[in-house]
């Protein structure tokens, strides 16, 4: 209210000072002075002839109203008039006002906040050099996986056969995910980066801060390294002289050629597995891989492709996929993908997030309808409650088009100060929303208030402005001037509800908008609901996963990172409260992990209607099964006595036996890995376990391999605990053995394995939170105004209902009365809504899991509850009309 | 609340403060007045009708208004009839004319 007061003293004090007003004051003041006087001549007390004379003058302030709106004057002076008539009337119904201005407040603000964040993830180009040439390949494949897994990636193979045959591209480079570890006098730090050909950085069109990128000419024998500006100054002390230095990283030497400008980060898109603290990249690598001739090394690549000038998208996309089906014509791998498909390096970096965003958006936009509505229904009451005095000024010379933009003048005030607390609210509350967004969704770092969000907010205001008034304002300019100057007493009509089709017609958008958001958060949440009850396969309870990716230096042979593991692990299992630990290479529910082709004994390596071949390798050891709790299902799990010296095993999981052996007993049966090099290992199959969902519980399960870490051929890189300690706990004694065991061996990150779990369901939680409240709102909005129409309906109908109780009608046929009345948009509405929700659920339907956008439970219980709710706002004001008095209701005649 | 008058006929107040005008430049106060004393205290305006009716001529260019000190040395805002607002009171008045004779001749009939 402080505000309020404040922009109205404000306004005020520029109106005194406003000729027109200081003259008509002056007037007034003369015409008092003379009336005084003549009074005194007739002999009347001093005292007495002045207040006789303001009697006779009348109601100063509203002969004032009158005589403006009559002069008019400049459209500022008459824009300054109707901001404060405006501003008296909204301090005259504070209630009214800081509902309607908190609502407003509410929906501007929700939809400032999501626009913001719409803005730089989905509208602002990239923050590249034109960035519209800049696109990325990726694999079509049979599995249902997330797109940046490995699978996705481009072989080499097929790189370097683009790179030298293809006529659509300018340049084309490619990158793959790098750490390194910086040691020296702090403790070891484990940064994240990207390896790239020299192409990759000038592609991207931003120059560094110092030194250069990398040339096509830099000889790949020496390891050259572009660092990022936080690393430079982090770690270097911002010291300019870096450019030619040695660095120490990874116990390997770099030489330092640049460093890019603050703010520049390279892949934008965070990676969708482990969560790491910040997706700053460190450094920029030269690549040591030969590009130059084809290889089979399976090597896979981000390729990141620039189109020539004038090419399209679909030249480009029609050429890469015809190299690729020759590629694949004349020299088919086991592993090959069904297709591949150039996409704007935009849409791969936002794409995914693009869905969820727009229909919080949309949500948000519902929203902010339903405020207007609701707003509006208020003011309409209002509006009728003024006919009078609206005919009046009519009367004396003000034109319907006056009054209707006086009208819109004080809903358009109304919406200016909803929009200003919702701008504020908005800036207070992204922080909060930006902290529940999923966190992959890339370039949320990005997002602030900023000009070009206010514009938005500012637009948003003046139409939520327009639509709450629109209609009021339209209303009043309608007054018939008899009918209305006829009437004695300050009720409009008697015999019939003046608010008719107006009223309901606003309650009927409100319901179906409504309708339409409760069905939305209905949906998302029997969704998720669903999710958390997917069976996850594994333990995540009390389960913490640490990545630590060894050194190859310091641990260049499998007998050195085992004993490294095995040290550990023997800590750990020591520890009170830890009662499994076992290390891995691959993290569950994230499709962390090795994906590699296999080979089945006794079956053709490529067959015509072969599944494909391939399937997520866990290396594991004893206690990696036991942290997890994997549930064996057939034979037996791996145990300590699976060693380099024993028969190699494999355990499967239930949809790699039924996939590769399709009811066959899988158990004795034997596979290899098809690896680029060293001849294969055929494995027995001892066991089988339960699958779990690798990808994330919304994907579908796919064949996992367990092997032990004692017989594997890559090493493992994270260390699992189960334990009944506090997470936080966990994690430092995780840190402290691994210090116990190695002081120089950074842990790159510890997450739980809860967290994962809520991580993959971050986009389902997100919007669901949202909706929540969206709709919380939306069905507390409609029934404020269902009430209020009905309530103003029953207080104009009181002399009609009480003739009807004076003939004998009980209070049932008036409940029934009001309930018939009130109720009919609520039905009208619930028809409309569900039509509404419907498309929308079409919408949402990428959100879903388990349900169907046309799930008809769902559909019940949104109506039911909306009915318990639209019925209670009726039956309050119902049963006030069933006291009517009838002989008070007359003689108020 | 004083209910504006709405007694006199639309226009009719218009009518009578050219007129009363038409004698010379007088202040709102005056304007009143004048009416009273030319009906012979049959008309008495309210401040609530006056005003606005003044405010309203003025707007229609029929009469201006400027600043000026009255006759008994008070700064007063005076209404001066322009030539458009004469012109105005000899259509108003021939229409008067017309119309009262009417409802005269009206009014006479048995």
């Amino acid at each position: 209210m402080f505000l309020l007061r404040l922009i109205y003293t404000r306004l005020y004090g520029l109106l005194r000072k406003n000729r027109i007003e200081q003259e008509m004051d002056d007037e007034m003041r003369f015409h008092l002075l003379m009336r005084t006087r003549e009074n005194i001549d007739r002999g009347m007390r001093p005292d007495e002839a002045e207040r006789e004379a303001r009697r006779r003058y009348g109601n100063v302030g509203r002969i004032k109203d009158l005589a403006r709106d009559i002069k008019g004057g400049g459209f500022m002076e008459t824009l300054l008039q109707d901001l404060r008539h405006g501003a008296r009337i909204l301090l005259k119904n504070p209630g009214f006002t800081l509902i309607a201005v908190l609502t407003l407040a509410l929906g501007i603000g929700a939809n400032t906040a999501i626009f913001s964040i719409v803005r730089s993830v989905l509208i602002q180009p990239l923050p590249f050099a034109e960035p519209d040439r800049l696109m990325q390949a990726r694999y079509l494949t049979k599995q249902d996986i997330p797109q940046e897994f490995l699978l996705n990636l481009i072989n080499r193979r097929d790189l370097v056969d683009w790179r030298t045959r293809s006529r659509s591209f300018e340049r084309i480079g490619a990158y793959k995910n790098e750490r390194l570890t910086f040691s020296g006098d702090e403790a070891p730090e484990m940064i994240l980066g990207v390896s790239v050909t020299p192409e990759l950085l000038p592609m991207l069109g931003i120059q560094p801060a110092l030194g250069r990128y990398f040339l096509p000419e830099d000889k790949r024998d020496k390891r050259l390294i572009v660092l990022s500006d936080d690393l430079w100054r982090r770690r270097f002390a911002a010291n300019p002289g870096i450019i030619g230095q040695t660095i120490r990283a990874s116990e390997d030497s770099y030489v330092v050629i640049g460093v890019m400008p603050p703010g520049f980060n390279f892949p934008l898109k965070p990676r969708n597995d482990v969560r790491f603290p910040s997706n700053q990249m460190g450094f920029w690598a030269l690549s040591g891989d030969d590009l130059s001739k084809e290889s089979r090394d399976g090597h896979s690549y981000n390729v990141i492709l620039q189109l020539k000038p004038g090419v399209r998208a679909e030249q480009a996309q029609a050429e890469v996929e015809m190299l690729f089906a020759q590629r694949v014509r004349d020299n088919p791998q086991p592993d090959d993908p069904i297709g591949v498909k150039v996409v704007s390096l935009k849409e791969q970096t936002v794409g995914e997030a693009r869905t969820i965003l727009l229909i919080l958006l949309g949500g948000a936009g519902l929203v902010v309808l339903m405020v207007c509505a609701n707003i509006a229904s208020l003011l309409l009451v209002r509006a009728d409650r003024r006919r009078k005095e609206m005919a009046i000024r009519q009367a004396l010379g003000a034109s319907p088009a006056r009054l209707v933009r006086q009208a819109l003048t004080e809903s358009l005030l109304l919406a200016l100060l909803g929009g200003a607390a919702g701008a504020v609210l908005a800036a207070w509350s992204l922080k909060l929303l930006l902290q529940l967004s999923p966190y992959h969704i890339a370039r949320l770092n990005e997002t602030r208030i900023d000009a070009g969000t206010l514009v938005f907010t500012l637009g948003a205001t003046a139409l939520a402005g327009l639509l709450c008034g629109a209609l009021p304002a339209w209303r009043s300019a309608r007054v018939d001037l008899n009918e209305t100057l006829k009437q004695t007493a300050g009720r409009a009509s008697k015999w019939r509800s003046s608010l008719g089709a107006p009223g309901n017609l606003l309650v009927t958008f409100e319901i179906t908008l409504t309708v339409a958001l409760t069905m939305g958060a209905g949906l998302l949440l029997n969704s998720y609901a669903r999710l958390m009850m997917v069976d996850t396969g594994v333990r995540t309870r009390g389960v913490s996963a640490a990545v630590i990716p060894l050194s190859g230096k310091r641990y260049p042979d499998a007998a050195s990172y085992l004993a490294f593991f095995r040290q550990v692990i023997e800590r750990l299992e020591a520890t009170p409260g830890i009662d499994a630990a076992g290390t891995s290479n691959g993290l569950p529910l994230t499709g962390v992990g090795n994906a590699l082709p296999l080979d089945i004994e006794g079956r053709p390596r490529i067959a015509a209607d072969a599944p494909a071949m391939v399937a997520t390798t866990h290396v594991v050891s004893a206690g990696y099964l036991r942290a997890l709790d994997v549930p064996l299902l057939r034979g037996r799990l791996l145990n300590a006595r699976d060693t380099a010296n024993t028969v190699p095993v494999a355990v499967i999981n239930e949809t790699a036996a039924q996939r590769f052996w399709q009811g066959e007993d899988p158990i004795g049966k034997r596979l290899s890995f098809v690896l680029p090099e060293g001849k294969a290992v055929w494995r027995q199959v001892v066991g089988i376990v339960k699958s779990t969902p690798h990808f994330g519980i919304k994907r579908k399960l796919e064949p996992e391999i367990y092997v032990p870490v004692e017989q594997g051929q890559w090493p493992a890189a994270l260390l699992f605990a189960h334990s009944s300690l506090p997470q936080a706990e966990l994690a430092k004694v995780m840190r402290q053995a691994v210090a116990a065991v190695d002081k120089n061996q950074p842990v790159w990150v510890i997450n739980s394995m809860e967290d994962l779990l809520a991580d993959s369901v971050a986009t389902q939680r997100f919007s669901l939170s949202l909706f929540g409240g969206f709709s919380t709102l939306a069905l507390l909005l409609a029934a404020m105004g269902v009430y209020g129409v009905v309530a103003y309906t029953v207080a104009e109908r009181t002399p009609e209902i009480g003739i009807r109780i004076a003939l004998g009608a009980q209070s049932r046929d008036v409940l029934r009365l009001i309930l018939a009345q009130g109720l009919k948009p609520v039905g009208i509405g619930s028809g409309a809504g569900v039509i509404v929700a419907l498309a929308l659920g079409r919408a949402l339907s990428s959100l879903l899991y388990g349900v169907t956008a046309t799930d008809p439970a769902t559909f019940a219980i949104v109506i039911l509850s909306l009915s318990a709710v639209a019925l209670l706002a009726c039956y309050l004001p119902a049963r006030r009309a069933t006291k009517v008095d009838p002989m008070v209701a007359l003689r108020a005649e | 609340m004083p209910t504006p008058d709405t007694k006199l006929l639309q226009g009719t107040l218009d009518m009578l403060i050219l007129k009363a005008l038409s004698l010379g430049p007088l202040h709102g106060y005056g304007v009143g007045q004048r009416i009273m004393q030319m009906s012979e205290d049959a008309l008495r305006v309210e401040e609530g009708s006056l005003y606005p009716a003044l405010y309203r001529i003025e707007r229609q260019g029929w009469i201006t208004a400027e600043w000026g000190v009255s006759e008994n040395n008070l700064r007063a805002k005076f209404y001066k009839l322009t030539r458009a607002g004469r012109k105005q009171l000899q259509i108003e008045e021939a229409n008067w004319e017309r119309l009262a004779g009417a409802v005269f001749k009206v009014m006479q009939t048995n």
